[in-house]
């Protein structure tokens, strides 16, 4: 397996989001397609997952629904609704920007300064 | 309202639900996926589990995102702190009231300070009114009040102030024709003074400068007279009233609270001051009052005042010289009215803090303590689980019924407090027309009872963050481990706290022992004193004036019961008034001395005890056109003649270029400490009234038996020769004593009740404390009578413990007190700070108070039954 990445603070709701975004999934679920997506580099504690997606869920991005699982067990359903679509886009955009600007700043070579 | 929190809990808790069946199908997927992969399905669960982690903890945090849930959680603990206090009634009852004490008093305290030190002056931008003081060092004033000619000089070439004016304090007004004749303190006022601390009459007008200029009989009414005697009517303004027999016009009114230069003034009258008197540069009876431009510093007018000064001395050398070189201090106006009391309120406010920080320190003892027996619970619920923040809220939590009754009960007790305590001020404390709660007060108030919540509600909180949970799992059930050493400390602290103010109580009450024992020079018992001022509108010739003092003090003396009667212009221990410096004919060359001057009736000296060395005293036969005579006292005779007869010679007043007549002494009395038990700082010398005639007159009665009984038919006499005459400050000469020591005395009083309260305080805790650590060794106790201790022994360890405690409580304050009481230095009379009598009493009587309170768990401890003791668990 390759080397596991570190998660920084703040960045699992986006990732949440993100993985809702593929579609609606339960809690577990959400966990299995972000291991998946990111080729099992990244792990996520199951502990922070839950106050995570009710926060989400209080803060209006996610929406919930009962449904039935895989194998027939009772299970609650998230996906995004449409302020929660615009905030992942706005998220992913400042994310882009600041790994764009720290890398330029760790990219400097002695010259340049 | 409480609807929409019903629905709000519902949702809630539906919610909660919920999660709950949401966690525990995720479990089971999650268990399902692992299956597959061919795990046992009771392996699978369990690592499924693991993964997860708390599954209520999660529940909980979930629970927690509620907005208001940390309130709910914050009432849940308010409502068991209320239950905790419920159970223990006496215990929360003693923590409650002390908290209630000690607020009530420092906020009465701070409602003083600030009210009387703090507060601006109630006049439009106050800041900007300063006082003008001469300065003329030299001649022994360091402050001097203006004279007339100053202030017109002053006037006519300075450019910092908008404007001077002058005010003659201290006029005494007999009112008559308005029912029972009644003395009026006056105060003569130039036309500016009003305008220039920026006041109006709200009824009618100021002087003009005309009407002053020519002393015409107009007078402006205070608010307090005219509600007092003129029924609040507004007609009155226009209409006359008779002010020593004068006729005077009431011009206008003053509004409610105006109050100056003190609340006993009541009315104002134009300051006339006639042409000789500016020529003569004399009568330096005036304050002046200027106010700032808006531009001006006062360090800039300061400056500008001084070249000032220094050009008037100049040009006026030939009359000016005698005081020495002159010059000019600005005091703002705030400062020169509140300059007397603020030494002693301080004081008073670092003995409320003291006070306060005892009470404090004993509720932090006793809550720490209670904190200390629910040790093991803390522990157990701790190892289940719970986050030491949650834990320390509590705690935090449950105090806060405690702190919100002692803020409530503290800030309503203060106010009743502050009415109390106003009743009983000094009559001469300066501005307490200002005393009330203010809103600054009320802030203070608040974060006086946050700070104390903190304090108080800190350690216990504290040491919920500091345990060691295995130990405390393990301590038997009655033993108290935690903040043992923080409670010791806080007791030694508290019985610090106590010995600085008892020690500094005890040099007060040791300074009035010593005032109290000064012989004044005069006699202090069976004299009645009362005060008058004669109407020169009735007697207009001092002969004649003279005379009808003279009558009064024959009637009087009829009175079976007296023994003497005489009138003297001022008693001692009226201030310092009437001074000034004479010069003897035969010793011109030892300069002029500073005296006091009085003029008295012969029979004055017998009435107040002032014995007679040599010569005569005055007598009848000294009359306005007989050769001018007088006394001095011992002590100026010694000074000037040593040891030779002084009765002959001659002197005169002599003050610049004024020069009274040659005066020839007649004989030599004994030296009395005019200016107060405390200082000694001029001889006296005594005219006949006859021949120096002063409108003011304080009568002195002397009695066989209590003085007071005497006052109807004193008071009748005069009547009999006056109808029209006003008495005044009537009081026994005891009673007139002890009231110039009145500040004195209720500071001692005050500050001895702060150290007794902060004493026994300490005592509540040390007993506590001891208490606590005697039961935690009751097992040791058992084992050691068991084998053959006494209970002596036993008593004698509790105690010894006890002992240490005090010791370092003790050695502390003394050490605090060497810096502290340094402070109290200028209060003290006789004695220094290191007084062998106090150092020595307080510590002994400290000492005793706590061996008292350690006695009872010493003895307690002796009589340990070792089989019982052994046995409890």
């Amino acid at each position: 397996m390759p080397k596991p990445v570190d998660l920084l603070q703040g960045t699992l709701e986006m990732l949440i989001l993100k993985a809702v975004s593929l579609g609606p999934q339960h809690g577990y679920g959400v966990l299995l397609r972000i291991n998946q997506i990111s080729g099992e580099r990244l792990d996520i504690q199951q502990g922070s997952l839950y106050p995570a997606l009710y926060r989400l869920e209080h803060q209006g991005w996610i929406q919930s629904e009962w449904g039935e699982s895989e194998n027939n067990r009772r299970a609650k359903f998230y996906s995004l609704t449409p302020a929660g679509r615009k905030r992942l886009g706005q998220e992913t955009a400042a994310w882009n920007r600041m790994t764009e600007v720290i890398a330029s700043v760790l990219a400097a070579t002695p010259e340049e300064v | 309202m409480f609807d929409l929190f019903k629905r709000w809990r519902q949702r809630r808790r539906a919610e909660d639900d919920d999660a709950a069946e949401e966690l525990a199908s995720h479990l089971a997927i999650e268990a399902a996926g692992q299956k597959e992969r061919g795990i046992t399905a009771k392996e699978a669960s369990s690592a499924a589990r693991r993964d997860l982690g708390n599954l209520t903890g999660l529940r909980e945090q979930i629970y927690e995102q509620w907005r208001w849930t940390p309130l709910e959680t914050f009432a849940a603990d308010f409502r068991f702190g209320l239950r905790l206090l419920r159970k223990t009634p006496v215990w929360s009852t003693i923590v409650v009231t002390t908290l209630i004490f000690g607020i009530a008093l420092t906020t009465a305290a701070f409602s003083l300070f600030y009210s009387l030190l703090l507060q601006p002056l109630p006049y439009p931008e106050g800041d900007r009114l300063v006082t003008i003081w001469t300065a003329a060092p030299k001649s022994g004033y360091p402050r001097m009040n203006a004279t007339p000619a100053n202030w017109r000089d002053w006037q006519e070439q300075n450019r910092s102030f908008t404007g001077i004016g002058i005010v003659k304090p201290s006029m005494n007004y007999n009112l008559t024709g308005v029912g029972e004749p009644e003395r009026v303190r006056g105060a003569k006022i130039s036309a500016n003074l009003l305008p220039v601390l920026g006041v109006r009459p709200f009824l009618g007008r100021i002087f003009t400068a005309g009407e002053v200029d020519r002393d015409a009989p107009v007078a402006i009414v205070g608010h307090g007279l005219w509600r007092r005697r003129f029924g609040s009517d507004p007609k009155i303004v226009g209409s006359k009233i008779g002010l020593n027999n004068r006729p005077t016009e009431v011009i206008g009114i003053m509004p409610d609270g105006f109050a100056f230069p003190t609340r006993e003034f009541e009315l104002w009258t134009p300051a006339y001051i006639e042409p000789e008197t500016f020529r003569a540069r004399m009568d330096a009876d005036y304050q002046a009052i200027a106010r700032l431009k808006p531009e001006w510093t006062l360090a800039r007018a300061q400056s500008e005042m001084s070249a000032i000064m220094r050009r008037i001395a100049s040009d006026n050398a030939d009359q000016l010289a005698w005081l020495g070189p002159q010059d000019i201090a600005l005091e703002p106006l705030l400062t020169t009215t509140v300059t007397e009391a603020r030494r002693p309120l301080t004081i008073l406010m670092a003995a409320v803090f003291g006070l306060l920080a005892v009470a404090c320190l004993n509720t932090g003892v006793l809550l720490s303590l209670r904190a200390g027996s629910r040790e093991r619970e803390i522990a157990l619920r701790s190892a289940l689980g719970a986050q030491p923040s949650r834990l320390a809220y509590q705690l935090f939590g449950e105090i806060v019924p405690l702190a919100l009754a002692a803020a409530v009960g503290g800030t309503l007790a203060s106010v009743v407090l502050l009415r109390v305590a106003t009743a009983y001020l000094p009559v001469n404390f300066p501005r307490t027309e200002a005393i009330g709660v203010h809103w600054p007060v009320l802030f203070f108030a608040l974060g006086l009872s946050i700070t104390v919540l903190l304090a108080v509600g800190l350690l216990p909180a504290l040491n919920a963050f500091r345990r060691n949970e295995n130990e405390a799992l393990m301590q038997s059930s009655r033993s108290v481990a935690g903040g043992a050493g923080t409670r010791r400390a806080l007791v030694v602290a508290q019985l610090a706290m106590s010995t600085v103010l008892l020690l500094g109580d005890g040099l007060l009450l040791h300074s009035l022992a010593n005032l109290l024992r000064v012989h004044p020079g005069f006699a202090t018992e069976h004299a009645l004193t009362m005060h008058m001022i004669v109407s020169r509108v009735k007697y207009s010739g001092d002969a004649e004036a003279a005379a009808y003092l003279e009558r009064v003090v024959r009637r009087v003396d009829e009175i079976p019961g007296v023994l003497a009667a005489g009138i003297a212009n001022r008693l001692p221990f009226a201030g310092t008034a009437q001074t000034g410096p004479i010069e003897f004919e035969d010793r011109l060359e030892l300069g002029p001395i500073d005296t006091d001057w009085r003029s008295a009736t012969p029979g004055y000296f017998r009435s107040i005890g002032i014995p007679l060395r040599r010569g005569r005293l005055l007598s009848a036969s000294d009359r306005g056109n007989t050769l001018r005579c007088g006394l001095i006292d011992d002590q100026l005779a010694a000074r000037v003649f040593g040891r030779a007869d002084a009765t002959g010679h001659r002197f005169r007043m002599a003050a610049g270029k004024f020069h009274g007549p040659w005066t020839t002494v007649v004989g030599v009395v004994g030296h009395i400490r005019n200016d107060g038990p405390g200082s000694d700082a001029r001889p006296q010398m005594y005219l006949p009234e006859t021949q120096r005639m002063q409108d003011r007159a304080a009568l002195v009665v002397r009695t066989v038996g209590d003085p007071a009984k005497f006052l109807g038919a004193v008071k009748e006499a005069i009547r009999k020769e006056n109808s029209d005459q006003a008495v005044y400050d009537v009081r026994s000469m005891r009673q007139w004593l002890d009231y110039n020591l009145e500040t004195r005395t209720l500071m001692a009083t005050l500050l001895a009740g702060f150290g007794v309260a902060a004493l026994a305080l300490a005592c509540l805790g040390l007993y506590a404390v001891v208490a606590d650590r005697a039961r935690q060794r009751t097992r040791e106790f058992g084992i050691r009578i068991a084998l053959g201790a006494t209970g002596a022994r036993v008593a004698s360890t509790v105690l010894g413990e006890a002992g240490v405690l005090v010791l370092a409580g003790l050695v502390t304050g003394l050490l605090l007190s060497t810096v502290l009481l340094r402070l109290i230095t200028s209060l003290l009379f006789g004695i220094t700070p290191n007084d062998q009598v106090t150092l020595l009493s307080v510590p002994v009587f400290l000492a005793a108070a706590a061996f008292v309170a350690a006695l009872v768990p010493a003895l307690r401890a002796a009589k340990t039954d070792p089989a019982e003791s052994l046995r409890a668990e």
